[in-house]
């Protein structure tokens, strides 16, 4: 809903990730991927999560999910097998409240 | 945090784990894996462990039913078909024999029998909690694409309940009751030893 005060939009959190895979992977293949491993796992009813592939340069990515569902969006990355017909390793880095400390905390070398 | 692997990677890249467990059938690695179709087998082969290593079994109900009263038995470990019935769980618990729980099994299924797999493992997750059954949560891992790190591990199993801190417990003990000199038993372990002895 847009126009929503601070105070009733829902909380976000950002899960940095990597993506090992044995071959190149683009943005919106993952992005699909991981929405549909979203809807398989939770139902039409329980899948909203507020979902969002912020950033992803081929290996390293952030994704953004509500506070509340967290868990189920960790347990969908967790159990991604293929992106696109392609086996990957989903590892996830670290969870942060923030895009800017995500990237800072995780991403940065 | 141990992770219970079935193959000798490569390459491991830091998944967060303080160290791993191969649980191999060849004799090489630092736990033995002994499959069984029946408890008369299941005997057989465990006669034959001589090597000090942490022992897990892979099989069917009635072996999994004999595998948790056998002293020699360390780990009832994880697997698609595996099926632990409440007596089994409770036996378990007496005995202090673990139950590993996979990730590894949930990556390799897909639909119908993933959903059976979620609801078995609510299942034995309730009974391990009333009983306070020892258990570890692992990845089993069979191949590099089913490894995962620490966290993802744990979150997985803590969105179905299970007692994370118990099971880094568990684990830990199970690893130091074989390679650890210095440790005795739960609380109880060797500070510094002198030239005349324990001190």
């Amino acid at each position: 809903m847009k126009g929503l005060p601070p105070s009733l939009r829902s909380r976000k959190r950002y899960i940095a990730f990597r993506i090992i895979a044995e071959k190149k992977i683009d943005e919106r293949s993952l992005s699909r991927a991981l929405s549909e491993k979203m809807l398989s796992l939770f139902g039409e009813c329980f899948a909203a999560s507020g979902l969002r592939l912020e950033a992803f340069d081929g290996e390293r990515g952030i994704v953004r999910c509500y506070r509340e569902a967290l868990d189920k969006v960790m347990v969908a990355l967790t159990l991604m097998t293929h992106v696109g017909g392609v086996r990957v390793i989903p590892l996830t880095l670290g969870v942060s409240g923030t895009i800017k400390r995500c990237k800072r905390k995780y991403l940065e070398v | 945090m141990y992770d219970f692997l079935r193959f000798f990677p490569e390459n491991l890249p830091d998944l967060g784990f303080k160290s791993y467990v191969f649980m191999l059938e060849k004799p090489k690695g630092c736990g033995i894996v002994i499959r069984a179709n029946s408890p008369e087998e299941l005997r057989k082969k465990l006669r034959g462990v001589k090597r000090r290593a942490i022992v897990g079994i892979i099989g069917k109900e009635a072996v999994c039913r004999e595998a948790v009263m056998r002293r020699r038995v360390d780990v009832i470990l994880d697997w698609e078909d595996r099926e632990l019935d409440y007596a089994t769980l409770k036996l378990a618990a007496e005995k202090d024999v673990a139950i590993e729980l996979s990730l590894s099994k949930f990556l390799r299924t897909e639909g119908y029998k993933r959903m059976h797999l979620f609801e078995r493992l609510r299942q034995e997750i309730m009974v391990i909690r009333k009983f306070d059954v020892p258990f570890i949560v692992t990845t089993a891992a069979e191949n590099q694409y089913e490894l995962r790190t620490r966290k993802q591990v744990e979150t997985f199993f803590k969105f179905f309940g299970a007692e994370i801190p118990k099971a880094r417990l568990y684990a830990q003990r199970l690893v130091r009751r074989y390679f650890d000199e210095n440790y005795i038993m739960d609380g109880f372990e060797v500070e510094q030893l002198s030239n005349s002895g324990v001190v």
